[in-house]
């Protein structure tokens, strides 16, 4: 498993080195990995079969306690087996169909991070694992969605799936974190067996919920499934390798594995029997009145997706019928899609209503055209005929009738899809659309792979019996199960409805312009306009467009508040929550201030003469109207500072002092010399209130000097200067042996600064290009 | 002696905050001087007054004796110095920079480039002068 994950990541590394040498060849690389991959996990099978599953794990973020834990179960397998093997057929499938698009580095770096993350997502046993995975798939969706970038279409479409899943996995997040919190530890597999989750507390409703808002923005369900047809603006393989065997599945898969957990949770078959029958009716009906290929596609991809999640709800006694439905599924839709790319890509177009008489031109593509659709209706001798047989007998036998009709309902839909394939190939149509050139032979082999193996999948389906016991076992949590497949079950009520639905399906196939242009009526059949109308008024995509104007608006408010560019506002504003907080904190506690003023030394008139000096400057500098007023009264401030600092003991900073301000002076002097004269631009009322806020800061800071005066002087560590300085650092004057010996490294970052501040001004004053000759 | 040292404080403080809020840019230099002192005398507050007895071990001795000025805080003030020189230095000649380009004294018409979505056509006067048929607003694409 680790090796799986290990090659891919060595491909995405070596994809900018080897894209530009192989071309469109490195796409047979990444088919052969895939394919490699696909043959490991397939001889795993016996071993899983027999001994049931097994884990691999690598120390990670020990502090956490969470590793990169991975477990092959059933589920897990047959994830990884649709992973690397549609993986595989799609890789082999873009060679033909992008060929040598300038873009193709960049595609295969996200193709691949896709499949790693979705692969790792699948095996992961970690729950922190398989978030980090989770989210991985949903940058990777973003990138590939947003191929042809240069549209703003497609840049709208693909940060549309981002947000949408993105919101998802923070809610998924925060639902691992309580389910962590809740029920223990971070390995799923521990979660699913061992630990119970008590059901009753609202910690674990709350993880309930927040983990299903995750899984169903990922799997598309209503009211998040708008983001998958507007998804279809990605090349056609990702369409088919993502967007419906894949990566919308992830939500399917997580609930699916979540299901020992949560499954006796009360709001589970509630909530999930009543999203996923919605979806999956929902999607039936936009479905058929689409035109456009891959957005009909879309649409009946939801549909089935609702139908697994409907699945999911009914517990462990559909657990069968699910795995079939899944796999079924995964194989025929990618199939279907793959097909749709191929016509697209021979005839340029997409429109179902402009194409027809195919066969004519492109034999080969419409023998591979037919096991897709043999598959995907079901007929016989296909693996999506016993999936079909299965949920529907599923739904016979649960109590709620209407489950029945749902799944009936949404069959037909789906199965109207697949006829509908048809049209391209077999509907009269003048003037008939011409191929452009004959496909290339990876176009065809991407939709007869999967389609055949969809449809020979039925004549082998007690193989795949042992791999559907397994995945079952996973998701019910039971130790070890049988499961009898078998393709023919004599004439039952389950075959009947069977027939009904095919033949059903192929009149409202048959009847599809008028449904199409019921759609064109009701506004379904074009993505959502900027004015809505129809039905498209009552779009959910609606109020996504709305909440990302809503968050755009409030961060441009709250940006022109904050960030106004008025530096004195900003000041303002800092000082004033400084004032505030330290009001408070002293009415709060009374603090040392209210024990009297500290007189530990006596005035000395000398020393207060400087002090009226220093306060006297600060006041003329202030209010000076010439500038080199302002500048005398500083040097005056500063050699006064200087001399108060020599009497109290500080004669190194009184020599400092009065070489920098010796130095302030020179330069003010110099500079202020060619700068504007002073200039009166505040109104008295301005002055007044900044005098008021500049009082009350002067007196709270006096305030807080007083505070630092009567505290007890911090003497631990300056003893250990006064009494290291000689014996440690070999001299007399303590100040000096912080500085360079004890505090070395601080005085090498304040010559940093004072470096770094002389390039600075250097920089500015010798850059001369930008001066206007005046 | 400690009660006008922390009047020295406030009025530093309050002085150079003042002139912070001044539209004037020059009086913003000043101010951050004024800032300077003023954080200066805190630091120096902060290790107590000893009149007279720098923090020296006598030719005699090995170690301080008792009471002398605290070293610790003398260091930080040292440091704090010569870094705000640098910073001074710095700000002055970005502002002579500023006013040589854009020939203003006032910081209220630096405001442009920060605001969002309501950036005047000034903003985007240019300072350098542009090539003859070159649109000075077009950003090279």
């Amino acid at each position: 498993m680790l090796l799986s994950l290990a090659t891919l990541a060595v491909l995405i590394l070596l994809a900018p080195i080897a894209v530009p040498r192989l071309e469109r060849r490195f796409g047979y690389l990444v088919a052969l990995a895939s394919a490699a991959s696909f043959g490991c996990f397939g001889t795993r099978l016996p071993d899983l079969f027999r001994d049931g599953p097994y884990s691999e794990s690598v120390p990670w973020l020990p502090t956490l306690g969470s590793e990169l834990a991975l477990r092959l179960d059933g589920l897990s397998a047959l994830f990884a087996l649709l992973v690397t093997g549609i993986g595989a057929v799609v890789a082999l499938y873009t060679v033909g169909y992008l060929e040598d698009d300038p873009r193709l580095t960049r595609f295969w770096v996200a193709f691949l991070l896709f499949e790693l993350a979705m692969l790792g997502l699948v095996l992961a046993d970690d729950l922190l694992v398989l978030f980090v995975f989770w989210e991985l798939t949903s940058v990777a969706s973003f990138f590939l969605i947003g191929f042809a970038h240069d549209r703003p279409r497609v840049r709208a479409n693909a940060q549309q799936a981002l947000v949408v899943t993105g919101a998802g996995g923070l809610a998924l997040l925060a639902g691992f974190l309580l389910l962590a919190q809740e029920a223990g530890p971070f390995r799923l597999s521990e979660l699913s067996t061992t630990a119970r989750l008590p059901v009753d507390t609202p910690l674990a409703s709350a993880a309930f919920a927040l983990v299903l808002l995750g899984a169903i923005t990922k799997s598309a369900q209503v009211p998040f499934h708008f983001w998958l047809p507007n998804a279809m603006e990605a090349p056609t393989p990702v369409s088919a390798y993502l967007h419906s065997a894949t990566m919308v599945k992830a939500g399917i898969y997580l609930l699916a594995r979540l299901s020992p957990l949560f499954g006796s949770h009360p709001w589970w078959e509630p909530a999930l029997v009543a999203l996923g029958g919605t979806t999956a009716v929902v999607g039936a009906l936009l479905a058929v009145t689409q035109r456009d290929l891959k957005r009909l596609l879309a649409y009946s991809t939801v549909a089935a997706l609702g139908t697994l999640v409907l699945l999911l709800g009914l517990g462990a006694a559909a657990a069968k019928a699910f795995t079939l439905f899944l796999l079924a599924h995964a194989l025929y839709k990618g199939g279907a899609f793959l097909l749709a790319g191929a016509i697209e890509h021979g005839t340029g177009q997409r429109a179902l209503e402009r194409l027809g008489q195919l066969w004519r031109h492109a034999p080969p593509l419409t023998a591979s055209a037919l096991l897709v659709v043999l598959a995907a209706a079901g007929l016989p001798p296909a693996l999506g005929f016993v999936a079909k047989e299965a949920v529907l007998e599923t739904g016979l036998r649960s109590t709620a009738p209407f489950v029945t009709v749902v799944l009936t309902g949404s069959f037909l839909g789906q199965t109207a899809v697949a006829w509908l394939l048809l049209r391209p190939f077999f509907a009269r149509r003048t003037p008939e659309p011409s191929l452009e050139h004959p496909p290339h032979w990876t176009l065809l082999s991407g939709p007869a792979a999967l389609g055949g193996a969809a449809l020979v999948g039925g004549l082998v389906v007690s193989w795949i019996a042992p791999l559907v016991a397994a995945v079952a076992n996973s998701v019910t949590g039971a130790a070890k199960s049988q499961v009898e497949l078998a393709l023919w079950h004599s004439v039952t009520p389950v075959l009947g409805m069977s027939v009904v639905i095919l033949t059903a399906a192929a009149l409202l196939a048959i009847a599809w312009p008028r449904c199409a242009s019921l759609g064109d009526r009701l506004a379904l059949t074009e993505p959502l306009p900027e004015r809505p109308r129809g039905l498209g008024r009552l779009a959910p995509e609606r109020g996504y467009r709305a909440g990302l104007e809503g968050v755009l608006r409030l961060a441009s408010v709250q940006t022109r508040i904050l960030q106004n560019g008025y530096l004195r506002l900003y000041i303002t504003v800092i000082v004033g929550t400084a004032i505030l907080l330290t009001a408070a904190t002293v009415l709060r506690t009374r603090g040392p201030v209210a024990s009297g003023l500290p007189t530990r030394t006596p005035v000395d008139l000398l020393d207060a003469i400087l002090v009226l000096i220093i306060v006297v400057s600060g006041f003329v500098a202030v209010r000076a109207s010439e500038r080199l007023a302002a500048v005398a009264a500083l040097g005056a401030l500063g050699f006064s500072l200087a001399l108060l600092y020599a009497r109290y003991g500080a004669p190194d900073l009184a020599i400092t002092q009065v070489l920098v301000d010796t130095l302030t002076v020179v330069l003010l002097v110099f500079a202020f010399y060619r700068l504007p004269r002073y200039a009166r631009l505040s109104s008295t009322a301005t002055r007044l209130r900044d005098a008021f806020v500049a009082a009350i800061f002067g007196g709270m800071m006096a305030g807080f000097t007083l505070l630092v005066f009567a505290l007890e002087p911090p003497s631990r560590i300056s003893t250990f200067f006064n009494e290291q300085a000689y014996p440690a650092a070999h001299g007399r004057n303590v100040v000096n042996t912080i500085l360079v010996d004890f505090r070395a490294l601080d005085t090498l970052g304040e010559i940093t600064v004072l470096g770094l501040a002389s390039i600075g001004v250097l920089t500015l004053l010798t850059y001369r290009r930008g001066e206007r000759t005046r | 002696m400690e009660l006008l040292f922390a009047i020295m404080v406030g009025t530093l403080y309050g002085c150079a905050l003042y002139l912070l809020l001044r539209r004037s840019i020059v009086k913003l230099a000043i101010g951050l001087i004024l800032l300077g002192n003023g954080a200066n005398l805190l630091l120096f507050s902060s290790g107590g007054l000893v009149r007279g007895r720098p923090p020296l071990v006598p030719p005699d001795g090995t170690v301080v004796v008792p009471p002398a000025a605290d070293p610790l805080p003398q260091a930080l003030i040292l440091t704090a110095i010569v870094i705000s020189f640098g910073v001074l230095v710095f700000a002055v000649a970005l502002i002579y920079r500023t006013h040589r380009a854009l020939r203003t004294d006032d910081l209220d018409d630096l405001v442009a480039t920060d605001r969002l979505g309501e950036v005047s056509e000034a903003a985007h006067r240019p300072i350098e002068p542009v090539a003859a048929g070159v649109d000075p607003r077009s950003d090279g694409r």
